[in-house]
């Protein structure tokens, strides 16, 4: 992206904060006064005090002195106060509307982003933008201002030695510059590296069960190691530039302040300058060196902050892929009808994943979704919930395209239980309301209740209000479904989504689901995934997939007589029952 | 003659039917049948045993109540379980209840949900990794370990609770009531 409009970007965040950010550059433009006219008093006490033993002054001076501390103390204070304050709610903002945007945007970014590379773009990049927003635009206009006084103030006092203390300039200003340049792309490459680290932490410890399953304890320990290695290569890089700058640029200015201190004694040897000046010069001499130093690493600065923020707004300039039409419809009520009209689907272009995709679900069917893995079961109920819009063709919702209806609305209609479902870190209580705002208890109770779930809460120790722990890996995977299931109940659905929802539980369990899932299946639109082709006897209408295409429409005993793709199926699931058995 | 546990006694008079497989949401949630404190009665019975009796017909003995919403409060509901730890009876408001029965109840409930309050932190010290608290509670000076800053809750802002290695659970009631030094102990631990 363009450098000038990230900036541009970058500097609009402070827009609400303006008058705080005038007040805080103020306060460090007279910080920076203040901090300047020690160096002058100093002449003066040494000239107009000291030398000729003027005791009358040297006690105002030295109050004066002291005040000037005090107030660039107090200044100090507030300033780092005021600073700290812009930094901290810039980057609240920044942090909010990234994560906002990252809710909104579909589930395509997310399947080509790492979780832990997103992470580090909410975290590590905002944060390296703060101190670049509050503080790093100040300090490079302060400097500016600075540098500038400094010159006028040694010009003034005398031109020849001003000069001499200028000849550092050029040698400093070329080393900032190219050390810019060198440490430039070993940041780029550190940053790098700790976005890849993270991306292993965030891999690694939500599959920690795999890992330790499968002893690969070691093997995880070793792919870290690998990106910690790297990492530490990188920041040592950083390091020995550093290390080698820091002395340089010390040289540097103490070869130009030992030319400034060699004609200025003998100036004021010779009688042509007075000793105050020459130690004006020298304090002055120092405090315009630092200025100098971090003006030349200006360009290295903007481009750390505008590498983060080009990071940042990549994630912000990524338009929602999935937006609602305008003028989009919320329908005053829904009945469950759904019609797939020749739909065709591709995730990548020319490779379409479903072709031809006719059926209808009328209110209330339960429509079983069969077939092999891979045959496209799961996109087609992802395209009723609109994740993926379709390439051609139509989904239609009580005869209203999904792309014409208000996305809130639509997903607020169907309801979803997963093989694997997600519970957040929370109490039972809360993630049974996740998809309701406010239920009442009575409704979370009723929910539980209609899931099989109640009693087994109320064991809990602390009952609704247990603690689930991340992923709710403190219930068991029954208990986790049946909390699931509450859930969707809770968000009565007039559609509802089962993908393998009974899978993986044991069988009492799965009669404890299956008897949740009646109730919940009841008056709605259901489209129920299933391997085990036993569980949909019941369903109005199976559906059997085969390579993106249907294959076979009907009723259990109507595709069991066909002698078609799904009776074969359900004379291999017997088969394999018997071989179960032994 | 020995009762077994949880064994109903007597037979309600309307059995509940279980729940229809065609019952909407709706119909679930009209289902949903919390009663009320003026038709239960508690007691124990010479053997300690808990018995709740609904409008003076349906008897459950050898219960164990359980608070619903035991933490955050957010509804007073107690549900009665049998031996088999399922529901025979979920009571809203207890407060109401007669007060014998009252009584009875709460004995059973602080035994089931003894949580110590804190009044005072003398120290709270990390170790290897936990943090040892030393504090006065209003059952007396207490130490214990915390394993994890995830077994320390704030709710509702200013109440604190907290769990420590053997399970054992302590209560903040109010954070802003507590003296200076306390709170700043305590913050440093949420």
């Amino acid at each position: 992206m363009e450098r000038a409009k990230l900036l541009r970007q970058l500097i609009s965040y402070l827009g609400p904060y303006k008058v705080i950010a005038i007040s805080g550059f103020l306060l460090t433009v007279a910080f920076s006064l203040l901090s300047l006219l020690p160096a002058y008093l100093t002449k003066v006490l040494i000239d107009n005090v000291i030398v000729p033993r003027n005791y009358a002054s040297l006690w105002s001076l030295l109050f004066l002195l002291l005040g000037i501390y005090v107030a660039r103390a107090a200044i100090g204070v507030v300033r780092a106060y005021i600073m700290e304050w812009i930094g901290a709610h810039v980057v609240y903002d920044m942090r909010v509307q990234v994560y906002d945007h990252l809710q909104m945007l579909s589930l395509g970014f997310f399947s080509r982003k790492q979780t832990g590379q997103i992470m580090s773009r909410v975290t590590n990049d905002i944060m390296r933008l703060q101190y670049f927003i509050a503080e790093g635009l100040q300090e490079i206009l302060v400097n500016l201002f600075t540098v500038l006084i400094i010159c006028v103030m040694l010009f003034v006092a005398h031109a020849k030695l001003a000069a001499l203390t200028l000849l550092p300039i050029p040698l400093i200003g070329l080393s900032t510059y190219v050390f810019g340049m060198l440490i430039h792309p070993v940041f780029h490459k550190v940053w790098r590296r700790m976005a890849s680290l993270t991306a292993v932490l965030a891999d690694a410890i939500p599959g920690i069960r795999v890992v330790k399953s499968f002893a690969q304890e070691d093997r995880e320990s070793r792919r870290l190691r690998g990106r910690s290695e790297e990492l530490l290569v990188q920041e040592l890089n950083a390091a020995k530039l550093w290390a080698l700058f820091f002395p340089l640029f010390g040289l540097t200015t103490a070869a130009g302040s030992l030319i400034v201190f060699g004609y200025g004694s003998l100036q004021v040897m010779q009688g042509y300058m007075t000793l105050g000046v020459l130690v004006m010069f020298m304090q002055l001499m120092w405090q315009f060196y630092w200025p100098v130093q971090m003006l030349g690493e200006m360009n290295h600065r903007i481009q750390h902050a505008l590498t983060s923020a080009e990071r940042v707004f990549e994630v912000l300039d990524t338009a929602p892929e999935l937006l609602d039409a305008d003028g989009s419809l919320k329908l005053p009520e829904v009945e469950g009808r759904v019609e797939f009209r020749d739909v065709i689907f591709s995730y990548e272009p020319g490779k379409p994943v479903l072709s031809d995709i006719n059926f209808v679900a009328e209110p209330g069917e339960v429509i079983g979704l069969v077939g092999p893995s891979g045959a496209g079961k799961s996109t087609l109920v992802h395209l009723l919930s609109r994740f993926y819009d379709v390439d051609d063709g139509q989904i239609l919702l009580d005869g209203h395209d999904v792309r014409d209806l208000s996305l809130h609305f639509l997903r607020q209609q169907i309801g979803v239980v997963l093989q694997e479902p997600f519970l957040f870190h929370g109490t039972v209580s809360e993630n049974i309301g996740y998809g309701v705002s406010k239920a009442k208890p009575a409704e979370i109770i009723a929910a539980a209740k209609a899931a099989n779930a109640h009693d087994f809460i109320v064991n809990l120790p602390h009952g609704y209000d247990t603690v689930v722990g991340e992923r709710g890996q403190l219930l068991s995977g029954g208990e986790r479904q049946r909390v699931s299931i509450a859930r969707a109940i809770l968000m009565n659905p007039r559609i509802l989504i089962l993908d393998e929802a009974t899978s993986s539980v044991d069988t009492e369990t799965e009669m404890l689901i299956q008897q949740a899932l009646d109730r919940l299946v009841s008056n709605r639109t259901t489209f129920a995934i299933a391997h085990r082709l036993s569980t949909l006897r019941k369903a109005s209408k199976i559906i059997v997939m085969e390579h993106g295409r249907i294959a076979e429409m009907g009723t259990h005993n109507e595709l069991l007589d066909g002698d078609g793709l799904y009776s074969r199926l359900c004379k291999l699931q017997a088969e394999l029952s018997k071989v179960r058995a032994w | 003659m020995r009762v077994p546990q949880g064994l109903l006694v007597k037979e309600p008079k309307d059995n509940q039917a279980e729940a229809p497989a065609d019952a909407s949401w709706e119909a679930e949630l009209g289902r949903l049948e919390m009663i009320g404190p003026e038709r239960v009665r508690v007691w124990r019975d010479e053997f300690r045993r808990l018995h709740v009796q609904l409008d003076g017909e349906t008897e459950h003995v050898d219960v164990k109540p359980a608070r619903v919403f035991p933490v955050s409060g957010a509804a007073d509901l107690v549900s009665f379980l049998d031996h088999d730890g399922k529901e025979v009876l979920l009571v809203e408001n207890p407060e109401g209840l007669d007060p014998e029965s009252r009584r009875t109840l709460q004995e059973e409930i602080a035994r089931t949900y003894f949580v110590p309050k804190i009044t005072y932190v003398y120290d709270i010290e990390d170790s290897h990794g936990a943090a040892r608290w030393e504090v006065e509670t209003d059952r007396g000076y207490r130490v214990f370990d915390v394993r994890d800053r995830e077994d320390v809750r704030v709710l509702e802002g200013t109440r604190v609770l907290l769990q420590d290695a053997d399970g054992n659970r302590f209560e903040v009631e109010d954070l802003t009531l507590l003296d200076e030094r306390s709170r700043r102990l305590i913050d440093k631990e949420i």
